[in-house]
This record gives structure tokens, sequence and C-alpha cells, in this order.
């Protein structure tokens, strides 16, 4: 009668979720379609760069995503440079409101249909941004739920905290230079890319390649 | 009486085309269409002619005389010469108003008098009824129906049936609308568009079952609002797809006008309904989900009422070296085409820019730059490429005066540091 436990063992439910719901792989990456997932990290950490990756894959893909740009820090050159496709990406931005950027949020994820939403909170006074109720990220989990869409959510710091399904936190290694004296452009960004949700333990090497317009 | 059908046919070939004659003046056409539109929203237009649907209108006009002499009337005033005749059998009307001049009313069972080559009759055939005597439809009604169709065959049923006014003609409303509208008068002035909302959507659920009878869908429809002052307050909603969806439509009204609200009270609504092709949907059974395009539409339209109109959009680029050489088209939709020629999947380092920049000291020795303070960072410089130079616009007095240099800190942050004149910011972090 032991097998008829009411409450299933952790290693099970893993096991269920691994199989009920579908992921997104870039690169080396995993990532959770109908859940949120949290990129943090300091200035130059590499954030950005992975986030406009992931998207680039998908609307290359034909999906269409969301940019929820709080502090209109969106750059669509980067974009491009990254293969983003523009012309399947809507850019909301919210002029430094949290209160809009989130309600902004929310009616793109009851839209249903987007393959990722890409909620920027970066650049923004923490006083501020400790005034989000815990509740909206839960809130935001719930409707994610069983849909395709991925929301992803950049900041300096950890934000959505227990309820982000991934967690990564990034960390600059070093920026190298090419050229010489006076004539130097920046040619690649490193950084460490730690799992934090789930917990692994090794940090992931990124390697972020710089490109100028003119190249 | 059930069914009563009228119809307008060119009058008979003067040797001189005068003005008004259908046969040679278009305009005497198009004027004959928006007459019929006048007496009936069913209608066919013909050879030389049209023929509409008048059944019910015994209760606001009467007879089928009267409503012959209507029509007439409406004739004379657009100065259109033509034969009219109103017969309960749509072929009847048709055949009497391409037969007879003027205003001919058909009874329902009693028979006016046609001649025979009115009938389509071949002209053997009609050589010997003429060698038997038989002139016009009367003479040929006497022959009893059996024996004809037995000389002359089950074809010639047809015009025994034409004659006893049971042509098959089934009238088939062929014009091409373009539009379909409807109006509504208030009883008294209303300020607030939202009280509106429950008139509006039972108009809208008329004109959208209308432009379904015709077989087509809408992405356009005009509101004209009449206000108490004698102006009117029109909006052009226009969509990239077309939908029947009332619902949807009503949100979309109720969202552009509460964005947009009239200055003044409301006397009166008009919609207009512009047709479209109707909407093929034909998805991959692979092909990536995206938004339905209502949803879409609406979410964009509820989010433009909290953050402003210009700031929800599809970002472009500006083939321009400037800044900042993007914009965002806020008209403009995602539209979820799937790329056909991929990218390398390497991440590439990415800006994300400070609005407003952040203004710096920015400490130089020796021409190199050497320690950078901000507000909320600050650092010894060791590391940094440039000089950039931005703003090409010519056409502008700021010609190059920008320059802008990428740095590194000693914390390992990468900025973009720009002078302009002898002012100093950061524009943007590379992340």
């Amino acid at each position: 009668m032991a097998h008829l436990s009411v409450v299933k063992k952790l290693s099970y439910l893993h096991e269920e979720q691994k199989h009920t719901r579908s992921y997104l792989e870039v690169g080396d990456l995993t990532l959770l379609r109908g859940g949120v997932t949290e990129f943090t990290g300091a200035h130059s950490a590499g954030k950005t760069s992975l986030t406009l990756n992931i998207l680039s894959t998908l609307t290359q893909d034909g999906e269409v995503c969301a940019v929820i740009d709080l502090n209109d820090g969106f750059d669509p050159c980067s974009a491009t440079a990254n293969g983003v496709v523009l012309d399947n990406l809507l850019w909301i931005k919210c002029g430094g409101k949290v209160e809009s950027a989130l309600t902004a949020a929310d009616y793109v994820m009851q839209a249903k249909g987007f393959g990722m939403v890409w909620l920027n909170v970066g650049n923004i006074p923490h006083k501020e941004l400790n005034m989000i109720p815990a509740s909206y990220w839960y809130r935001f989990r719930t409707k994610l739920k069983g849909s395709q869409t991925l929301l992803v959510v950049t900041a300096n710091r950890s934000l959505v905290s227990s309820a982000a399904d991934q967690s990564f936190f990034f960390d600059t290694y070093k920026a190298v230079w090419k050229g010489t004296g006076r004539f130097k452009l920046l040619d690649e960004l490193q950084v460490n890319l730690n799992t934090r949700k789930p917990f692994v333990v090794k940090p992931n090497f990124k390697s972020i390649g710089a490109r100028y317009a003119d190249e | 009486m059930n069914k009563l059908y009228a119809c307008i046919a060119a009058a008979e070939e003067e040797e001189e085309e005068q003005p008004g004659s259908l046969r040679s003046d278009e305009a005497a056409v198009a004027g004959l269409v928006e007459l019929a539109q006048r007496f009936s929203h069913r209608i066919e237009a013909i050879v030389d002619g049209i023929l509409f649907d008048v059944s019910g209108l015994h209760n606001r006009i009467g007879t089928p005389a009267q409503i012959a002499g209507k029509i007439s009337e409406a004739l004379r005033a657009k100065n259109i010469r033509a034969n009219i005749a109103v017969a309960a059998n749509a072929q009847t009307a048709i055949l009497y108003a391409q037969s007879r001049s003027g205003i001919t009313v058909i009874e329902e069972g009693i028979h006016q008098r046609l001649p025979l080559e009115t009938l389509g009759i071949d002209q053997d055939t009609l050589n010997v009824f003429r060698t038997l005597g038989l002139e016009d439809t009367v003479d040929l009604k006497r022959v009893p129906e059996r024996e004809l169709v037995a000389r002359y065959g089950p074809e010639f049923r047809k015009v025994t049936d034409l004659i006893n006014q049971n042509g098959v003609h089934v009238l088939t409303p062929n014009l091409k609308e373009n539009h379909v509208s409807w109006n509504y008068d208030l009883d008294f002035p209303v300020d607030d568009f939202e009280r509106l909302i429950f008139i509006l959507g039972h108009g809208l659920g008329k004109i959208l079952e209308e432009t379904a009878y015709f077989g087509f869908s809408s992405e356009q429809i005009d509101i004209a609002l009449k206000l108490d002052d004698k102006t009117t307050a029109e909006y052009s909603i226009k969509l990239s797809f077309p939908t029947m969806d009332k619902a949807f439509w009503l949100k979309l009204i109720n969202l552009r006008i509460g964005n947009n609200p009239p200055p003044c009270e409301i006397v009166s609504i008009n919609l207009v309904c512009r047709f479209a092709r109707q909407r093929a949907i034909a998805r991959g059974l692979f092909s990536a989900t995206r938004p339905e395009p209502e949803s879409l539409l609406l979410t964009v339209d509820k989010i433009k009422n909290i953050v402003g109109a210009g700031n929800v959009g599809v970002p472009v680029l500006v083939d321009q070296r400037l800044p900042e050489a993007f914009a965002l088209d806020s008209e403009k939709l995602p539209a979820g085409r799937e790329q056909k020629e991929r990218s390398e999947p390497r991440p590439v380092l990415a800006l994300t820019y400070f609005h407003p920049p952040l203004p710096a000291d920015v400490s130089i020795f020796k021409g190199r730059l050497m320690y950078l303070k901000t507000r909320h960072f600050a650092g010894k410089v060791i590391e940094y490429g440039g000089t950039w130079k931005e703003s090409s616009q010519w056409w502008t007095r700021r010609l190059w005066e920008r320059m802008e240099w990428d740095v590194e800190l000693e914390d390992r942050r990468l900025y973009r540091l720009a002078m302009n004149k002898s002012d100093w910011f950061i524009t943007g972090v590379y992340d």
C-alpha cells in the first residue's frame, strides 16, 4: 500500500513537470515556456545581450514577442545586431512608470499567443522596485501556466524571488579589447552565467562578441 | 399579396440618343441604382435595367399601381426615361418592362396582351403561329398548354409558364456594393459617448449582418457623430485584417473614441461599414503561435491608453548616422512573419540607453580619459575606444558635434560616454 501515498515524491513531481511542460533551447540554455525566468546582474553582466539572443531565436521563427521597456532603454540597433526580427516585436515604452509596465505586462499576457515577453526593469532605483508587491509575480506565473509564453524579467537584483520558475545570475568576468595604443575597439565581453534556480554549482562561461555598425 | 417585384427597363431606342437614356447615359444608370435603393435593398441589375423587390411596400405606399406611380415620379425627378412594370412574378415584371412602354401593373391572374416576339420563341415556330392566326399572348393562351408542349417539346413549357406568370427567374442581388450604413438620431443630446454603447452595439450588429448578407467582411468602419454645435466628429477605424467580430469592433470603437472624445454633445450617430474580402486563414500545422489579430489590436489599444499612443508599436531603424538611429512606428503591429534566412545564434554585445543621459564629470590627463564620475557610479577608466562622431544631419546646425567613446571602468563595467560641445554624459551601458 506504500505506493498509494497521497503525497507525491519531489523527484516524481520534477520528472512529471519535465514531460508535461515545453522548453525552449537557445544555445546551451534551456528555458521553460509558460513560466517566469529571471535574469539578474549588475551593469555589463550580459543579461540584455543574452535576452536579445533568445528574442532573435523566437522572432526568426515567426513568433510575436513583446518588450516592456520600463526605462525606455531598449536599443533596436543592438537587437538587429543580435538577429532580432523587429517586425515581429512589440515595443512598449513605459517612461519609467513601474505601474504602467506591470499593467502592460498583464495585458500582454492576457492577449495570449506571445512567444516571449521581456520585462526590463533594469536601471530603476531600488526604492521604486521594492514597492512592487510579490503577489504580482505570482499572478504572472499563474497567468502563464499552460501557455507557450516565456516571461523574462531582467533586473539589477532579484525581484521575482520564489515566483520564478528559473533564475539566472550574470557576473562579468572580463572585457576583451583589440587594437593597440589609442586605437582600440571592444572585442568581447566574457561573463559567467550562474544558475540559481534550479541550483547548479558550476557557472556557465559565456562570451559575447562586440559588433560595430560599420563592420 | 406576398411577393411583388418592380422592373425598370430602358425605353424604346430613339434615333438620336438623348440624356436620361439607360442605354447611353452612365449617370442615368447610376441614378437608377440609387433610386432602386430607396425602395428596396434587394436589387438585381439586368440588361438595360434593374429588378428589385418591392414586397411589403403596400403598407407604406399602397397598391401596386401606387407603387409604380411612386417609382415613375422618382424617375421623372431624376430625368430618367424608362419603362416600369410591377408584377408578383420577377420574370413577368422583366418581360413587361422590356416589352411595353410606360407603366405596366400586372395584377395576379389577369393577363395583359403582348406580342409573341417578346417571348423568345424561335422564328420558325413564330411563322407557324402566324399562319395559324395567333398574333399575341392572348391568342396563344387559348390553345391548350398540353397540346403546345406535346407539339413543340417540354422546352416550350417555359414560354407557357411565362404567359401564365409562372416564370422561374429568382431575384439575385448582384450589385457591387462597397459599404452599408446605419444612422440613428437621438431624442436628446448625449454628452457621454459611453452611454451610447448599447445603441451603437445595435447599429453595429445591423451593419455587420448586412455585410455578411453580401458575403463580405470588413476592415474599416467609419463613425460620424453629429454634434450639438452643428459640427461632426468623424472617426475612421482601419484594421490590417478583416473581421466580423461585433464585440471586438465595439470595444475598439469605445477605446478609440474614448481616447479622443467628441468636444460636445452628440445628437446623431452614423456608421458606415466598408466591405472587404473575408479573411482566409491558412496556418501551417507547425507554424509558430501568435496572438489573434483582434486580441493583439485590442491589447495594443489598451496599453496605448496607459502609456500614450506614441509609446507602443514596432521598432524601426533609421538609415542615418544619429546617436539613436531608430524610431517607434506606433501605427504598425507585429507581423509574426517567419524569417527564411536565419542568422548566427551567437550573442552580440547590446547597449541599453539611459533616459535621460547621466551627466558625468570626466578627468583627462595628457589627452587620455582617466576618471569618470556620475551621480550613481564613479571609477577609474582602465580602457577606452573611440572617438566616434555622430549626427550627420547636414541640414541642421548640429553637424558632427557629438563625440562618443566606449569606456571600461575599473569595476569591469562598460559604458558609452558622449561629449556634446563641452558637456559629458553617460548615454548607455553595454550589457
